[in-house]
């Protein structure tokens, strides 16, 4: 029996260093970075050619926002489930979120046991959804 | 002939009669008869020149000479007498040079009279200063001529005297007698004419005149025909050898009659000779009179016939109202002159000439002539009485045939002139009557009350209605012909209080003229001129409307600027930590989790890993952080002082846009904290300028000491630009530097931009330093 798959990942944000961290914890807690984007453009390519089981992005980028790249992500890939990272905890943001129907909605600086769980149910409700174990 | 050189003229022949006469002054004579000629030239000049102009003008000369008359009261009455005595001292030069020439006579005592009375009648004309000084010269000189002429008079009397009374004892005491009296008499005289100076006079002064006739008539009178009588008896004299001694017979006529059974048959011969004589006097006076209001008449319809002013010297005579009574003078004088025709007819012929040429030159004066005017009417009959009787004497003396002549003259003129004319004259001389008087206030208040009034008032509830009014003209015109009279009337008077009635109608008469001087400018305000002052009112209001509009314009737009420039100054900072300490710190977050779960691991490596980052981490925040404090409040400032924060900006600036610079800074005075933060955001603002637009690779920043204040200068090579004013600037939204040059001036600084195309451009603030008393703000 073939071990199950390891979650695959895409992180897209601006900061490189926080990128770096997140995929970092991805990668230690046992997630497969497919890959890290610094603009939401080009996060948009990397979920097309790497076919992640979620997507952790930041909101706000220069260019597209995050909350609109998870709008496009939804049209084209439907059932990818986005996480989106901010700093901002407006309700104004939370809500244009919920919008684009996005899995999750995460404010920067929560923990990094809070970050991880929340991944993780957000996957298994995606494969749930898709009939996967 | 200008009248200047016609006065020269004039003093000539007397200076010839003086001079032919020197033998018989005595020294002081001669001295005074000089300083009478250099006086009466002075005086007739400064008339002439007070009379030179024409027509019109000359009448406003005379009403601005009486304006500065009435301003100066105290010179006014000073500069009357002095002409008064001036020409008293004529009048005894004169007397003396008639007794002198004649030896004796009956004529010359009245010539004297004659003369002395003229004088009165000419008395006080003050004209503008030049003639107030030439007055004040003739006052010492008249006042010595006159006694001169007293003394050469008494002298001459006085020789006739002694010649007459055949050396005795009794004669000697006669001699006495007469010279005292008649010097007393010649005194009353002249207290005589100071009453007729009245108006000019003071009211002390008036009083003590008065108190001087009265006290000289009762000592000289009583002494004259009580002693005479006795001392002539005593002397062995004929009554008419006293008599022709005696001078003024008609004086002492009544008081003869009265004493003639106390003095005998000699005292009532006496006095019958000389009632006749008086008799003869108050005819030949009247005549005399007469013969002077002829002429004004003749003048009056010489002046109505020919539609004009008559031609000079007539005109200038005519309209004189005094020229009846100086004709009459003249005429007297003449006839004073044929009385003494026999002993040296050729020098009676010059004094009579020169005399006449010197009173027409006094009633060429109009100071003079106005003055005679306002004297009260009863005086001026009295002194016209007094030259009439002098007239008749002299007219006596000299024979029937001048009395008929003048006479013939008198009615001739009167019949040419007619009787409303001769009446006319006769009120123009002597003024006017109680009763025309009454008839003149009568008439003059019915005007006011009936026309000019109610003509006022009725323009006056018009403009009150708003409709513009003309004031009743014509009644108004009316009304001042009617009050000239009465004007003239209270301005003669020396007691004008007793005429109430008169002067407060005259006052009545003068405010309604002020009156309808308002009316006529209320009326003149007509709908027209109203229109445009309301116009230029409205375009002033529009003007500061705007510029107020204006105003308010900018202050909204710097007020929004600042908002804004607020606003995005937040929303850097905010974007700013976000996109700085937040990140870095939530990584830093993320970078401790994972350290945690590499220990719950036992990767204890790998937790040291992470605990080194995250100390590189967070060192590299909190750099960032200061850096971030520091663009918003540079700590420098505060600590190092401006100089070294424009310094420590300008390097960090040039190593950002890569232009060169160079900063400047010489010795300079301490500003305020608040000042230094204000020179150092504007020099940021214009370096920030300077490498967004001015494509310069070089700038220089200078800092100096200027006039009380700090100067720092901005200089760029860059492609310079039209400097555009304010209110263009933020027409175009540029709000830089308006701001900038707001938040200078709100420090009482100066801030200034010099730029054109291809020049560069130089940014100039200066901020004035604190001065040594201010403390000194320690941050």
């Amino acid at each position: 029996m073939t071990p199950p798959r390891m979650p695959r990942l895409v992180v897209v944000d601006d900061d490189t260093k926080l990128a770096e961290e997140l995929a970092g914890l991805f990668s230690d807690v046992g997630y497969e970075v497919a890959g890290v984007a610094n603009e939401a453009e080009q996060g948009i390519a990397l979920v097309a050619r790497a076919r992640p089981d979620v997507v952790v992005m930041d909101v706000r980028m220069d260019g597209m926002s995050g909350t609109e790249a998870a709008g496009v992500l939804h049209r084209r890939h439907p059932g990818l489930p986005v996480v989106l990272l901010s700093a901002y905890s407006d309700e104004g943001i939370r809500k244009a979120a919920q919008d684009v129907n996005v899995a999750a909605y995460l404010v920067k600086g929560c923990s990094a046991g809070e970050l991880l769980s929340t991944v993780g149910s957000v996957i298994k409700q995606s494969q749930a959804r898709r009939g996967q174990p | 002939m200008a009248r200047p050189g016609l006065a020269v003229a004039a003093s000539a022949p007397v200076a010839v009669v003086a001079l032919g006469s020197l033998p018989h002054y005595a020294p002081a004579g001669l001295l005074a008869l000089v300083l009478s000629l250099a006086a009466a030239t002075v005086v007739v000049v400064a008339a002439g020149i007070s009379g030179s102009e024409s027509g019109e003008d000359r009448h406003h000369t005379a009403l601005s000479t009486d304006r500065w008359l009435a301003r100066w009261p105290g010179v006014a009455r000073a500069g009357a007498i002095c002409w008064w005595l001036a020409r008293l001292g004529a009048a005894g030069l004169l007397t003396a040079l008639a007794f002198e020439v004649a030896g004796t006579g009956h004529g010359a005592a009245m010539a004297a009279l004659a003369v002395l009375a003229l004088a009165a009648l000419s008395a006080a004309p003050v004209g503008r200063p030049l003639m107030a000084v030439a007055l004040a010269t003739v006052a010492a000189t008249g006042a010595a001529v006159t006694a001169s002429g007293i003394v050469a008079l008494s002298r001459g009397r006085l020789t006739t005297a002694v010649l007459a009374a055949d050396g005795t004892h009794g004669a000697g005491l006669l001699t006495a007698g007469v010279h005292w009296a008649t010097t007393v008499v010649l005194v009353c005289l002249m207290a005589t004419c100071l009453v007729a100076a009245g108006p000019a006079l003071s009211r002390g002064a008036a009083r003590a005149a008065r108190w001087a006739i009265w006290a000289g008539v009762g000592t000289a009178v009583p002494c004259w025909a009580v002693a005479m009588p006795v001392l002539a008896r005593a002397g062995g004299l004929s009554p008419a050898t006293v008599a022709g001694l005696g001078g003024p017979r008609a004086l002492t006529a009544a008081l003869a009659v009265v004493l003639g059974p106390l003095g005998g048959p000699e005292a009532l011969e006496m006095a019958r000779g000389t009632i006749s004589f008086a008799c003869l006097a108050g005819a030949f006076g009247a005549i005399g009179a007469g013969t002077g209001v002829a002429s004004k008449a003749l003048c009056l319809s010489r002046s109505a016939r020919s539609g004009r002013r008559a031609p000079w010297p007539i005109a200038r005579l005519a309209d004189r109202e005094g020229t009846a009574v100086v004709t009459a003078g003249a005429t007297g004088l003449l006839a004073g002159g044929a009385a003494l025709v026999g002993p040296r007819p050729w020098l009676v012929v010059a004094l009579g000439v020169v005399a006449t040429i010197a009173l027409v030159l006094s009633a060429l004066a109009p100071p003079l002539v106005r003055q005679h005017q306002r004297l009260p009417r009863p005086l001026r009959v009295a002194v016209a009485l007094v030259a009439g009787l002098a007239v008749a004497g002299a007219v006596g003396a000299a024979g029937t045939w001048a009395v008929g002549g003048a006479g013939a003259l008198a009615v001739a003129g009167a019949v040419v002139a007619g009787p409303k004319r001769v009446r006319t004259a006769l009120t123009e001389v002597f003024g006017p009557t109680r009763r025309q008087r009454s008839a003149q206030l009568g008439q003059a208040a019915a005007i006011l009350a009936e026309k000019a009034l109610p003509g006022l008032v009725s323009a006056l509830e018009a403009v009150a209605a708003g409709a513009p009014a003309r004031p009743p003209v014509h009644d108004l015109a009316e009304l001042k012909a009617a009050v000239r009279p009465l004007e003239a009337a209270l301005a003669g008077d020396w007691r004008p209080q007793r005429l109430t009635a008169m002067s407060a109608l005259v006052d009545a008469s003068r405010q309604v003229a002020r009156l309808a001087a308002c009316v006529e400018a209320v009326a003149d305000l007509d709908s027209n001129r109203l229109e445009e002052l309301v116009e230029v009112r409205i375009g002033a209001l529009a003007h500061a409307n705007r510029n107020l509009v204006n105003s308010q314009w900018r202050r909204r737009q710097l007020l929004e600027r600042t908002v804004r420039v607020a606003e995005e100054e937040r929303a850097r900072i905010a974007a700013n930590l976000h996109d700085g300490p937040i990140q870095r710190l939530a990584a830093l977050g993320l970078v401790l989790d994972r350290c945690r779960l590499r220990m719950d691991r036992d990767d204890n490596n790998g937790a040291r890993d992470l605990v080194k980052r995250a100390r590189t981490e967070l060192s590299e925040e909190i750099r960032s952080l200061r850096q971030m404090m520091s663009e918003l409040r540079p700590p420098i400032l505060d600590e190092g002082g401006l100089e070294a924060a424009l310094r420590d900006h300008l390097s960090s600036w040039s190593s950002t846009s890569g232009i060169e610079t160079r900063f400047e800074a010489g010795s300079h005075g301490l500003l305020s904290l608040d000042s230094e933060t204000v020179v150092y955001r504007v020099v940021q603002e214009a370096l920030a300028n300077v490498a967004k637009h001015s494509r310069a690779d070089f700038t220089t920043v200078t800092m100096s000491q200027s006039s009380q204040g700090v100067q720092v200068v901005v200089r760029d090579n860059g492609k310079g630009f039209d400097a555009p004013s304010q209110p263009e600037l933020l027409r175009g939204g540029h709000f830089g530097l308006v701001v900038m040059r707001e938040r200078v001036e709100l420090a009482s600084g100066r801030f200034e931009v010099h730029s054109a195309p291809r020049t560069g451009t130089e940014v100039m603030v200066w901020l004035p330093t604190i001065s040594a008393h201010e403390p000194v703000e320690v941050g």
